[in-house]
């Protein structure tokens, strides 16, 4: 059975320098949707006859873009880099875990701190350049200055659900689909693994709509009936995950 | 420890890296395809409405025009009809007024030729009647039938009205005047004495009496004098019977039907 986290397997080391697998699979992820989206960008078509893999680009980029739109009720061109990103990093990191010898960089607490850090930045980016710099601090105080340590409280605390949401829940397949491979090695690492694909899916959309939802409710003032959307979409994937 | 902060701070690197390579590979491409399809696919939509609307409006035009022309058609068709039914009337008009033409000229010709044929036949009857009775006459004459005629001509001097009578003394008495007695056959003498001592009793003149002999005189005695003609021939009977048959013929003529116009059905069908 390999380690807990990916991070362990050190590859190169120099002094505080050390290129674990961790970083080698993100590598592996970025080059291969960099790779994929320059080999299916480089001939696009704008009329109505397009390539296949184009169609499920645009495909993908659409179900992100309704979502965007959904939630925030704006034009999702603005956050579609963004949260397109850390949706397709994480299904495809989560979806390559089927593959033999490759072990998901979202199984690493480190990633997906490093992810959430990312959203914890993007927050307050967006939401000052959405409301201005006062409007957005000023949040913060509302309703009154005694809950600013709550709202920081807050934003560190589910900056921190979030890492340890899709860690838990990658890591935890993995390494339960490692122990069924031992347990009965035929039949059930096959269903697992497909459930893994599953929830690998389900996790991405759960940690994009999430972020979106942060960045959303910073841009419009926070406490608006999209956090209640996205809320009612994490629980539901919480219990198909469950 | 399950965070390495130096994976930490290399993701994060890692994740805004690959932000900004999805960003100019991936998003911005795809989208701006999208936009431009979508572009194209709304101004197509328009050209097609704009090409809707005036197919549209072409058809609404053309409609119109086929109603006109449907009732330009109608007009035409109806005018035509009157056209042809007036011509009709007026061809069978004037047909009709021909045929009445033709057929009245057709009638007055049949009946100048019907007229004439039978004064043709009446002459023909009339004259092969004289004819035959001439030669039954001559072929019959004798010396007795000639002295016959010769009494039957005395009679008639006898039985003269008295204007003729008179004129008739008048001649005999001025001598001058030309006394002819024209016969068909050549008088015996006795005749001759017997006709000039009866006209020697109306005077007592020398008039010169002159017998001569005509072949025009049909079987008879003729006395011409000064103007006057009396005597007795058959000729005078073979008039009466070519009177008698021309009055048959012409009462055959006024009671035999004329060719007359058929009936109006028939030169309607006719000039039909």
């Amino acid at each position: 059975m390999d380690s807990i986290t990916p991070d362990q397997v050190i590859i190169w080391k120099w002094g505080v320098v050390s290129i674990n697998s961790t970083i080698c699979y993100t590598w592996a992820v970025m080059t291969l949707l960099g790779l994929s989206s320059w080999l299916v960008t480089r001939r696009l078509s704008s009329s109505v006859e397009l390539s296949r893999w184009q169609n499920v680009l645009e495909m993908v980029i659409c179900f992100i873009q309704s979502q965007i739109r959904e939630i925030t009720h704006r034009e999702p061109k603005k956050y579609l880099p963004f949260i397109g990103s850390l949706f397709l990093f994480i299904a495809l990191s989560n979806l390559l875990d089927v593959v033999p010898g490759f072990h998901a960089p979202t199984a690493s607490l480190s990633t997906t701190a490093a992810l959430a850090i990312c959203v914890l930045l993007a927050v307050p980016v967006f939401g000052i350049a959405d409301r201005g710099f006062l409007a957005y601090v000023r949040h913060y105080v509302s309703p009154s200055v005694f809950m600013l340590p709550f709202n920081i409280l807050g934003e560190i605390s589910r900056t921190l659900a979030l890492a340890v949401r899709l860690f838990g829940n990658v890591m935890s397949g993995g390494k339960l689909a490692a122990i069924l491979l031992a347990v009965a090695p035929l039949f059930f690492p096959v269903i697992m693994n497909l459930l893994g694909l599953l929830t690998g899916l389900i996790q991405a959309y759960i940690f994009a709509v999430l972020a979106m939802v942060y960045i959303a409710s910073a841009g419009h003032g926070g406490g608006d009936a999209t956090s209640d959307k996205a809320q009612q979409s994490t629980a539901k994937g919480e219990q198909d995950h469950g | 420890m399950l965070i390495d902060w130096f994976t930490v701070i290399a993701q994060v690197v890692n994740f805004l890296v690959l932000v900004a390579l999805l960003r100019y590979l991936l998003f911005d491409r795809i989208t701006r395809a999208m936009d431009e399809r979508e572009q194209k696919i709304a101004s197509a939509f328009q050209e097609a409405e704009q090409a809707k609307k005036r197919a549209q409006e072409a058809t609404e035009r053309y409609q119109l025009m086929i109603e006109e022309m449907h009732a330009s058609q109608r007009t035409i068709l109806a005018e035509a009809k009157d056209e042809a039914d007036a011509l009709r009337q007026e061809l069978l008009k004037n047909a009709r007024v021909e045929v009445d033409e033709r057929k009245s000229r057709w009638c007055e010709s049949l009946e100048r030729e019907m007229v004439g044929f039978l004064t043709e036949l009446r002459k023909q009857i009339a004259g092969a009647a004289i004819s035959v009775a001439r030669s039954v006459i001559r072929n019959l004459a004798n010396a007795e039938l000639e002295h016959q005629v010769v009494e039957r001509f005395l009679q008639e001097i006898e039985n003269l009205p008295e204007p003729q009578r008179t004129d008739l003394a008048r001649a005999l008495q001025e001598g001058s005047a030309k006394i002819s007695v024209l016969t068909t056959f050549e008088l015996p003498q006795v005749d001759k004495e017997a006709i000039e001592n009866r006209l020697r009793q109306f005077t007592k003149g020398d008039a010169v009496i002159r017998f001569d002999k005509s072949s025009d005189n049909g079987c008879g005695v003729e006395l011409r004098f000064a103007g006057h003609k009396i005597g007795w021939n058959l000729d005078t009977y073979l008039e009466d019977f070519e009177k008698t048959v021309s009055q048959t013929i012409e009462e055959f003529l006024k009671t035999s039907p004329s060719p007359r116009p058929r009936d109006e059905n028939d030169a309607s069908q006719s000039g039909k």
